[in-house]
């Protein structure tokens, strides 16, 4: 599974991904407990492999809700089999998504399908996410068929390009493109957002020359065909707003 | 008229051949012609910055050569004069991503459009140094008074000479009438003793020049720098006006009365 392309060797080490191997992983999230299953081969040793974790758990996971993630589409009779080995574990299986590649044609038609609000989209699914847990200088270029979260900054000359969204816990000053491949609900947001040049889907803005824009975190996304900027608002304070409690506790800026 | 590739080169990093491309782009511009500049310097551009124009690059040089996009895609149109502009390179690439051959049938692609392609040339002596001259009619070499650089240019016009550029042409760049005096400094003569080159001018250094280098204004607009009237004299030279070298004694600050003609 490739699904980055570096610039720079070194960037490479610099890379952390989320990737399943051939074993199934159970993780704790907030829709519940994560099953990240693959399936390698058969379907009856991947079920095998997952029995083996499950009772390593020793009855600890009774009475969670879960979320099961195959790495292919399961059969009628497979999930009959499935839905019984988390049941004699106490495992109520609450939803099924495809991992990867094989959910990405159904990721993208169903992120179309979403409500435009930043607030109402989820995490990407599948193992798409990549995380650079450095600065992204100069000639560096990252990209990824999935979204990119950068703990850092992104200098001027580097380049960040993300088939999903782009997130910067620093100053993102370089190029930035979200929704590489025609995703036009990608968002860009960063906490300094300066960059040489911002791009989502196919559209494309630069900076002004003179430099102006307030000091607060700030979010890019498509409106009305054009990409704007504005300063990122929580999703909670969002929704307190529409409420229209407006004496509620404010994130600040 | 018949349209000049000129490629400028040095051999040493730092001496401000950049500068020169932009300053000498943007003069010959300003004079009417139809400018192209190409930042040659494949993973480490520095022209589109000089220039204020970074933000607007799309498609870059290396773009163009794989054919990822068409040559007028990628030129950049200059944000104050008709007629200037830029072609960017790759940052995230390196020098090897092109060939002298590719270079050259660039560089006959832009002669077709253009009065002047100029040539933004790398440091060094390796691959990015013969991608940019294969295109090249003739060639700039800029140094400045300093024993290194000079070293370097020395070893530049020998290779130019191979690769057929007979007669390329001096430009000395960042000179100190005040430390010449005081014999601290190599002076033109000094300089071009070694090197015996046509001279195309000689540039006092000038803290204008950082300050238009960071803002994006090459100095060659501005009418108070020193600098930037050194440039305009170039580009007239370049337009085969004879003009007489400047007099790198400003009567202000610490030259006092110094009048000394530099140059031959």
């Amino acid at each position: 599974m490739i699904y980055r392309k570096l610039g720079g060797g070194q960037a490479a080490m610099l890379i952390q991904k989320v990737v399943p191997g051939g074993e199934p992983v159970i993780k704790g999230s907030r829709e519940g407990l994560r099953i990240i299953f693959p399936i390698p081969h058969s379907f009856s040793e991947a079920l095998d492999a997952l029995a083996a974790n499950l009772a390593g758990a020793g009855g600890f996971f009774e009475g969670a809700r879960s979320l099961l993630e195959p790495s292919r589409e399961l059969t009628d009779p497979e999930m009959a089999q499935l839905r019984d080995l988390l049941a004699q574990y106490g495992l109520e299986l609450s939803q099924i998504r495809l991992t990867a590649a094989r959910a990405k044609e159904k990721e993208v038609k169903e992120r179309d399908q979403r409500p435009s609000a930043v607030t109402a989209r989820d995490f990407p699914k599948g193992e798409q996410a990549l995380m650079i847990r450095n600065t992204v200088r100069s000639g560096q270029k990252i990209q990824s068929s999935g979204s990119i979260t950068v703990i850092g900054d992104v200098n001027p000359g580097a380049e960040i390009i993300a088939a999903g969204d782009i997130l910067v816990f620093g100053a993102l000053k370089g190029t930035a493109h979200a929704g590489s491949s025609g995703d036009r609900k990608a968002v860009v947001a960063a906490l300094t957002l300066r960059p040489v040049q911002l791009r989502i889907a196919e559209l494309i803005v630069r900076a002004p020359d003179k430099d102006s824009g307030a000091n607060v975190p700030e979010i890019a996304r498509i409106r009305n065909n054009a990409i704007v900027v504005e300063p990122y608002v929580s999703a909670w304070n969002a929704a307190a707003r529409k409420g229209r409690r407006s004496n509620s506790r404010r994130v600040k800026a | 008229m018949d349209s000049l590739v000129l490629v400028v080169t040095s051999g040493k990093g730092g001496v401000g051949k950049t500068t020169t491309v932009a300053n000498i782009g943007t003069g010959l511009a300003k004079r009417g012609k139809k400018v192209v500049m190409v930042d040659a310097d494949i993973g480490l551009r520095n022209l589109d910055v000089v220039m204020g124009l970074e933000n607007r690059i799309v498609f870059d040089l290396v773009d163009v050569v794989e054919q990822q996009c068409r040559l007028k895609q990628a030129l950049i149109k200059d944000k104050r004069l008709e007629g200037l502009y830029l072609l960017p390179a790759a940052q995230t690439r390196e020098k090897d991503a092109i060939q002298p051959g590719q270079m050259k049938a660039l560089c006959d692609e832009l002669r077709k459009e253009f009065d002047y392609v100029i040539l933004d040339c790398p440091a060094g002596i390796e691959q990015g140094f013969k991608n940019a001259v294969a295109g090249a009619d003739e060639a700039v070499i800029v140094t400045t008074p300093e024993v290194s650089a000079v070293r370097d240019a020395d070893r530049i016009v020998g290779l130019l000479q191979a690769s057929g550029i007979t007669n390329p042409k001096l430009l000395i760049n960042r000179i100190r009438p005040d430390m010449i005096k005081k014999g601290d400094m190599m002076d033109v003569e000094d300089v071009n003793d070694i090197l015996a080159l046509e001279l195309l001018g000689i540039i006092p250094d000038d803290e204008t020049i950082i300050i238009s280098t960071n803002r994006g204004e090459p100095a060659v607009l501005d009418q108070d720098s020193h600098a930037g009237e050194a440039y305009r004299n170039i580009v007239a030279r370049l337009e085969g006006e004879n003009v007489p070298f400047m007099t790198l004694d400003f009567d202000t600050g610490f030259f006092g009365k110094l009048k000394k003609m530099f140059g031959i």
